[in-house]
């Protein structure tokens, strides 16, 4: 694909401005969400209900964080094989604002999650306590989603002004690039790097703190140093996952064809390694727990391993997380193999999804108790049908290469 | 480095391996006295018992163990940049990952040491080995410092033969310039290379499979070396987060004497053009990176040190601060975590003095920050009764010197003998050289 026809696939793509993004199957997805939701409140079993909810929510912000964590990454190390993929992991930014918005539900039930809501831990409850928990969460989403728009944004503008050089505007992007063309590009690029080292430090502090405020403060007894780090760099390996899963329909459109097989190698690279660092992080906070046997740091690790049905599914996120993606992603005919990554991409998903569980359920409805499966899945496709939702509109609305970057000749046939 | 010919480049760097001058000599003297003066001292310390160091009850583990872990996670930079760059494709590393595996290896060598000074009756150190004897001693294989000699005498096996392997169409380079004895030496460490197509193959997967084992085992080994800490029960000890931050302080203070070490030796060798600035610019975002890191496990281990409610965790860390280590602790903070945030400014950088200062005082911070992790929770454990402070004796002291002459020496005669900078590598990045004639010639 040379840079002409680039352009012309990208403005076709932009003018036939899909308004239909409420396909039939999107509108089940949330609508079975929101009937199991109601349901299962009605039923009695608020907290089951509350805990797939928690579970789902954590899950889905640390995907579409981690897929925008991708694409300031790839910017960061100046990557010329990932600038066809960056907006596509961008993309993932439109899912950011509902998530505030959800989360006003767990901040309405949320003490049937937290135990310290109605019995506070003594010299914790200045940090552990209703208010101020919800308000740090706020922040964090607010922060973070203010943050990637705006990145997103200034991305977006480029492209824009670089495809539309010298032609007729559209009525939409009027707005966007008044007094903006592509003699600002440059500078905008620099500015681009410095927020994206602002995103990529407060990803790590704030999504830190969300993980020992919505996961790890279920126990409040329990500590480990390394467990917001465990939970960001989860994220952003599911993010990667999650990337590949869009990138594989992406190719389909017709600027899809600058991703080849290439760039789904050099992703599978990227997954292969991320699976290991996210299977470390695990090891390294299970060994130092297992040697020291403390009794209250190892409780948390013989109620998920060692008592069931928690210790069967420990075993198949071990294997779903890291074990096969481990074998699989060896292999390099796999890994340029579009399909073949989307499926191991979902199974990977899955794996990190079974860990979330694992790591919530255990901690708010007891070890014994397994949560209600159907409320599980029918939230859990609720969720689905949101975030395809916002996916499907930004896919529709804005330019889905990074046209106006100056690293995307590399990419493009005939220029070096 | 653009504007240069393969020529130019291959006569540069075989240029660095000239007869040198008188100056030379007398660095290499100089650093190779100041080991024999820590062998000597070492060798005082065996005859008069480990009383005459400064390690007492309970602080058993004082500079030499300090010293262990930072010549170890002074290795790190090396395997850093000859393999995890090497795999991400990072051209950037070409000029410098010669002299920074060889710096691995001297420096896991150095750290090598350690543990047999530490021993006391080093003669029996092979008691700690697992082999069946008459004694009836079997080493604890659940022992972290059992796991610990496997993993650095695997990685001082691998980072050695990394090295070797990196160098023999270099080597062979060398042989075609050499003369004499040297001829000789060259021509059995390039192990018959003649750069066939069939060599070059073979060359390239063997690079690429060692590079992709040896990143996992770099990870691992700097792993292991913190859990000798993390898992046992001592308080500022048995924190999750040690691996991963490990590794990340390992690296920053690899990276930091990388730094140090090539600043003059471009000077030196004259070869400005072809270790630029840019490399430099590139390491400093690394530090960056790193330091960014260990500054989030600096603070992470506070908080998460009050969150947990455990009275004695949180006794060790607010002693730390404010005890009578503050200043080793508030030297490690400042220089590690505070110190590179310089390098957020394109001017620190890319200024040599700059680039000197920082470097020096990272290496600086990060041998505090061992100290202070391993002799501040020895000092203050859980019975109060039982406390004690350390500080090193001359005896110590001597040996750590004693110790860098050890492995500047090392690094200065690799300077000398064998190419500092991969003349293969460095040609892979340039543009290729046209036949006379065509249309526009380099």
């Amino acid at each position: 694909m040379n840079r002409e026809q680039l352009r012309q696939a990208l403005t076709t793509s932009i003018e036939a401005n899909d308004k239909q993004i409420f396909k039939p199957y999107i509108i089940a997805l949330i609508a079975v969400g929101v009937v199991g939701f109601m349901v299962g409140m009605l039923a009695g079993e608020i907290q089951q209900v509350m805990q797939a909810y928690l579970i789902n929510f954590v899950f889905w912000i640390g995907i579409a964080q981690g897929a925008v964590i991708l694409s300031v990454v790839l910017r960061l190390t100046n990557a010329k094989w990932g600038r066809p993929i960056m907006r596509i992991a961008e993309s993932a930014s439109a899912f950011l604002p509902v998530t505030i918005l959800l989360f006003i539900i767990i901040m309405l039930g949320g003490e049937k999650l937290f135990i310290w809501i109605n019995e506070p831990v003594a010299h914790k409850a200045i940090y552990l306590n209703a208010p101020f928990m919800y308000s740090r969460v706020l922040v964090s989403l607010l922060l973070m989603t203010g943050l990637s728009l705006f990145y997103v944004r200034n991305s977006v503008r480029n492209d824009l002004a670089a495809i539309y050089h010298g032609k007729l505007v559209p009525e939409r992007f009027r707005k966007l690039l008044t007094n903006y063309d592509v003699s600002r590009i440059e500078k905008s690029n620099d500015k681009q790097t410095t927020l994206s080292v602002i995103l990529a430090i407060c990803y790590a502090v704030c999504y830190s703190f969300l993980a020992i405020d919505l996961i790890m403060s279920l126990d409040p007894h329990w500590v480990s140093t390394l467990f917001g780090a465990y939970y960001f760099i989860g994220s952003f390996y599911i993010g990667i996952a999650f990337t590949i899963i869009m990138a594989s329909y992406f190719i389909e459109r017709p600027e899809g064809k600058i991703i080849g097989s290439k760039q789904f190698h050099d992703l599978g690279k990227l997954l292969f390694g991320f699976a290991i660092v996210n299977g470390d992080f695990f090891y390294s906070q299970f060994l130092v727990i297992w040697y020291g046997n403390l009794p209250e740091e190892t409780h948390y690790i013989i109620e998920r391993t060692q008592h069931e049905p928690w210790a069967t599914m420990a075993y198949i996120v071990l294997l779903l997380s890291f074990v096969a993606p481990f074998i699989i992603l060896i292999n390099k005919k796999i890994k340029m193999n579009t399909v073949a990554m989307r499926w191991v991409s979902i199974g990977i998903l899955l794996g990190i999804w079974l860990e979330r569980t694992l790591l919530i359920a255990p901690s708010v409805s007891g070890n014994t108790s397994f949560p209600i499966v159907w409320i599980q899945i029918t939230i859990t496709l609720g969720f689905l049908g949101i975030i395809v939702t916002s996916i499907k509109y930004f896919w529709s609305k804005y330019p889905m290469v990074v046209y106006g970057d100056p690293l995307l000749k590399h990419s493009l046939e005939g220029e070096k | 480095m653009e504007g240069l010919t393969y020529k130019q480049v291959n006569d540069a760097i075989i240029n660095t391996l000239a007869p040198p001058r008188k100056f030379y000599f007398a660095i290499v003297g100089f650093f190779g006295l100041l080991f024999a003066l820590g062998m000597s001292v070492w060798f005082y310390m065996i005859i008069n018992g480990l009383g005459v160091a400064g390690i007492r009850h309970p602080v058993m583990w004082g500079v030499f163990i300090t010293n262990f872990v930072f010549w170890v996670g002074i290795a790190h930079s090396g395997t850093l940049i000859s393999a995890i760059l090497y795999l991400f494709r990072a051209e950037w590393r070409m000029s410098i990952y010669r002299s920074a595996e060889a710096m691995t290896v001297f420096a896991v060598a150095t750290a090598g040491m350690y543990p047999l000074i530490h021993l006391g009756r080093v003669w029996v150190a092979y008691w700690t080995l697992p082999i069946p004897n008459e004694m009836l001693l079997w080493p604890n294989f659940k022992s972290p410092l059992i796991m610990d000699v496997i993993a650095i005498s695997t990685y001082l096996t691998v980072s050695a033969s990394f090295f070797l392997i990196g160098l023999i169409p270099d080597i062979a380079a060398v042989r075609e310039k050499a003369t004499g004895i040297r001829k000789k030496i060259y021509t059995i460490l390039s192990f018959g290379w003649h750069g066939t197509n069939e060599q070059w193959r073979h060359y390239g997967r063997a690079y690429l499979f060692f590079a992709a084992l040896a990143t996992p085992l770099v990870i691992s080994v700097h792993s292991v070396v913190s859990w000798d800490f993390a898992l046992s029960i001592v308080p500022g000890w048995h924190s999750t987060i040690f691996a991963p931050y490990f590794v990340a302080g390992a690296i920053h203070s690899g990276l930091a004497l990388v730094i140090t070490l090539l600043i003059p030796l471009r000077k030196i060798f004259k070869v400005e053009n072809i270790i630029t600035i840019k490399n430099f610019e590139s390491m400093a975002k690394v530090i960056l990176l790193t330091g960014l890191i260990v500054g989030y496990a600096y603070a992470i281990e506070y908080f998460l040190a009050w969150y947990s409610g455990n009275p004695y965790e949180l006794a060790i860390f607010k002693w730390r601060a404010s005890g009578d280590y503050a200043p080793a602790f508030w030297t490690m903070v400042i220089c590690n975590s505070i110190v590179p945030l310089l390098f957020f400014f394109k001017k620190f950088r890319t200024s040599i003095v700059g680039l000197l200062v920082v470097s020096i005082l990272i290496n600086v911070g990060m041998w505090f920050e061992r100290y202070v992790i391993i002799v501040t929770s020895l000092a203050h454990e859980f019975l109060p009764a039982a406390w004690g402070n350390y500080s090193p004796t001359w005896v110590e002291i001597v040996i750590s010197l004693g110790s860098w002459g050890f492995f500047l020496m090392l690094f200065f005669l690799f300077a000398k003998f064998l190419p500092s900078i991969s003349i293969t590598e460095v040609k892979e990045i340039l543009p290729t050289p046209k036949r006379k004639g065509s249309n526009n010639e380099h």
